[in-house]
């Protein structure tokens, strides 16, 4: 193994098996000045600032290509974006920023995000940036492989560190990854943070086809979530089949609702996982 | 409408289906508990005994026909019922416990309750045979309060046939007593009624004027023949006789003014205007039944001799005579019945097989009669079943989890934009990737099958026996 340069940017050492994919060398008169984030034209960047070639997240879901499931995440694809079409919700809260949560961990919020990435595959206009917001079990950093690596947290607290050293390309063209970064007691209060809201910003200023689908903690178990809320046009509130109870939903909604704005039909929509055959026929909202 | 109602049973079906390790868990539970209650069980054994009571009693045989009562005296509901009461129940009780009467009062009833409800009887088929049944968990003790019945039962019959004998006798002379009072009574009205109306009005026999028909005809058939041996044939006596002899029976039913009676009058008189009359130099035997027919029909006119009563006093003295009838008739009876009640009572008093045979005596069951294990625990089966789906039904309706996306949309009044189905190759498997989850089931498994086995063996002395003759073989062979 490379023994790498070490980045001075960052006070902390990356994790020791942090391996550039390519295995090409950097040398330092490659590193950058380090600079706020300011576009995203270099998305694309296989290269931190620092250098160190990023790895690739895998997005990737089991038995995907099965194709009722595709169908599934096909509609709610496109309801979210007839509401992006449609401008529904506030004007201070962007609809392309997408919030996936749920009332209490395990209903299946990481597997909607993933699903509905690879729902985007086919849109051709729209890229997609996956955040995982989820401090208790970055479920969605771990699945894409991208456990360890320099995310969100690490950004939100460290001017030093760019846009583009947090988003991750990814195994399939239009779906950018950001990682949840190193766990920090400060958590909630980094996403609540101005730089969080600067993060968003970024992101939609560079492209009106930009869309951030944000992976968060169950609502009763993180904190952050709420706030995460806060920024969120869209929320998308995962419920499973036979596991989720109704006085979770309650609780989670009444949170949302007294600290995160309204929660009425033009910003939330639930989504309904795990049923096993899909034996209700796919239905399109009311108010799509 | 039937849609939508099938639609709500899946629902609810998929609900308990989620709630499926609970069902697994409560109804296991039901069935342990449940089983180790059966198994527990102490064997119960049953010994009977059956009594013949014949229906025949003497007071019974007594009042047949003359009472409407008393038909059902001697049949063994009544001895049942007679038999089974607290007095002789507390007998029962004393012997089998004698410190019962140190107990307090309501320990006492109690004791007898208990005792009572333990005897039962075999309803009757209605051949006399009463069965006396008795369960406890010592054969011997359900043996002995069996045994005890039986001799209370052999005790109260015996006082019973003893009192009925007295009643019987009682009852026969009382009877007897009060008949031959009005039958007295009744002959003394008729005798003064024939006294104040007996000059006057004779009370005409049939009987005597039957009879006197009867010697009119013999008489003429007599003076006939003797005609006929002297020559002088006399074809009209014939006539005569037959006609008087008519007249006779028509009189028995009508009055003499009926045309028929009439009728028959007249022509008789006619044939004896007819007659020849007596002739000097008739035969002697000719002479004496001429005497004789004279003779016959004076007496027939006596008896035919039938004053004109006032109606009131007719149908007074017809009354009196019914009367008299109807008494003597019935006195009669009763009194060939008391020979007869004597004859019986003399049997029935003599010789206990009469009234009773114990015809099986209290049994030394060898094997238990219940409890019924099978049933209890194809029971059990059920209940558990039951049980484990309700308690499922019961949590998935209190946690309120959704099965339909419809339930979530009314639930929260939220669109609900998609439903994303799992199937099984899409389930990520978290107790398959978490092996502390698996390890947990595994083990829970294990110690459910370890704790059935367990308490099946203890409680089971069938299972305990099988175990020790099959260590036993065992133990030989390794001897061996």
């Amino acid at each position: 193994m490379n023994e790498m340069k070490k980045v001075p940017f960052s006070s902390r050492a990356f994790p020791a098996d942090v391996t550039p994919v390519d295995g090409s060398i950097i040398t330092s008169d490659q590193t950058q000045i380090i600079a706020p984030a300011k576009d995203l034209s270099d998305l694309e960047s296989r290269q931190d600032r620092g250098g160190v070639v990023k790895r690739v997240g895998s997005v990737a879901t089991p038995h995907f290509d099965e194709s009722r499931t595709r169908e599934d995440f096909r509609v709610v694809k496109r309801h979210i974006l007839s509401r992006i079409d449609g401008e529904h919700g506030e004007k201070d809260k962007d609809p392309r920023t997408i919030l996936v949560t749920s009332a209490s961990p395990q209903e299946g919020k990481t597997t909607v995000v993933l699903g509905l990435a690879m729902s985007f595959i086919f849109e051709r206009d729209y890229s997609v940036i996956l955040i995982d917001a989820d401090m208790r079990s970055p479920e969605l950093s771990r699945r894409m492989g991208l456990a360890g690596e320099l995310g969100l947290l690490d950004y939100l607290e460290n001017d030093e560190i760019g846009i583009e050293d947090i988003v991750y390309p990814t195994s399939v063209k239009g779906v950018y990854a950001v990682p949840s970064g190193l766990p920090r007691i400060t958590a909630p209060e980094l996403i609540a943070s101005e730089r969080m809201t600067l993060l968003l910003k970024t992101f939609h200023d560079g492209s009106a086809k930009r869309i951030v689908i944000i992976d968060s903690g169950s609502v009763l178990a993180c904190s952050e979530t709420v706030s995460l809320a806060g920024y969120a046009g869209q929320l998308l509130f995962v419920a499973a089949k036979g596991q989720t109870r109704r006085k979770d939903i309650d609780e989670g909604l009444g949170i949302l609702h007294r600290q995160a704005g309204p929660i009425d039909e033009s910003r939330v929509a639930m989504v309904f996982n795990k049923t096993d055959q899909s034996r209700s026929p796919v239905r399109y909202s009311r108010n799509s | 409408m039937v849609g939508a109602v099938l639609t709500l049973l899946y629902d609810e079906m998929v609900r308990i289906w989620c709630y499926r390790w609970t069902a697994i868990i409560t109804g296991t539970l039901l069935f342990l508990i449940g089983a180790a209650y059966v198994m527990r069980m102490p064997n119960v054994y049953d010994s009977w005994a059956q009594i013949y009571i014949s229906k025949q009693t003497p007071i019974t045989q007594a009042a047949s026909n003359v009472s409407l009562v008393g038909n059902e005296y001697g049949s063994t509901y009544v001895v049942q019922k007679t038999i089974l009461n607290d007095q002789n129940l507390r007998k029962v009780a004393q012997q089998l416990n004698p410190s019962l009467n140190r107990l307090t009062p309501g320990a006492q009833q109690a004791a007898i309750a208990s005792l009572r409800s333990r005897i039962q009887l075999e309803p009757d088929q209605g051949d006399g045979f009463v069965e006396f049944h008795y369960k406890a968990q010592d054969p011997k003790l359900a043996n002995r309060t069996v045994q005890l019945l039986v001799n209370l039962f052999v005790e109260a019959n015996d006082d019973r046939a003893e009192r009925d004998l007295n009643q019987a006798d009682l009852f026969l002379d009382a009877q007897l007593a009060v008949y031959q009072r009005k039958l007295t009574e009744s002959q003394q009205k008729l005798a003064e009624f024939r006294q104040r109306y007996g000059q006057t009005a004779p009370v005409a026999d049939s009987a005597e004027e039957a009879e006197a028909v009867g010697d009119v005809a013999s008489a003429r058939a007599a003076l006939s023949t003797a005609l006929a041996r002297d020559g002088a044939a006399a074809p009209q006596l014939d006539q005569i006789a037959q006609l008087e002899g008519r007249i006779a029976q028509l009189r028995l039913q009508y009055t003499d003014q009926y045309p028929d009676v009439i009728a028959a009058k007249q022509q008789l008189a006619m044939l004896k205007q007819a007659l020849p009359q007596a002739k000097v130099g008739e035969s002697p035997a000719v002479i004496t039944a001429r005497a004789e027919l004279a003779n016959a029909q004076a007496r027939l006119r006596k008896a035919r001799f039938r004053p004109e009563l006032p109606p009131q006093i007719a149908s007074q003295e017809a009354e009196l005579k019914r009367t008299d009838d109807i008494l003597r008739t019935s006195y009669q009876e009763l009194l060939s019945r008391r020979e007869a009640a004597k004859m019986s009572l003399a049997v029935y008093g003599a010789n206990n097989k009469a009234k009773y045979q114990i015809t099986n005596p209290p049994t030394l069951p060898a094997f238990p009669s219940g409890p019924n294990r099978p049933l209890y625990m194809m029971a059990l089966v059920f209940v558990s079943v039951l049980g484990g789906i309700g308690a499922a039904y019961l949590r998935g309706a209190i946690t309120g989890v959704f099965v339909a996306p419809r339930e979530l949309e009314d639930a929260f009044q939220l669109p609900v934009i998609g439903t994303i189905s799992w199937e099984e190759t899409w389930h990520t498997g978290a107790a398959a990737e978490n092996p502390r989850h698996a390890a947990i089931y595994v083990a829970f498994g294990a110690v459910l099958l370890v704790a059935t086995v367990l308490v099946l063996f203890s409680m089971s002395p069938w299972l305990q026996a099988l175990y020790r003759s099959y260590s036993a073989t065992l133990l030989h062979q390794f001897v061996r």
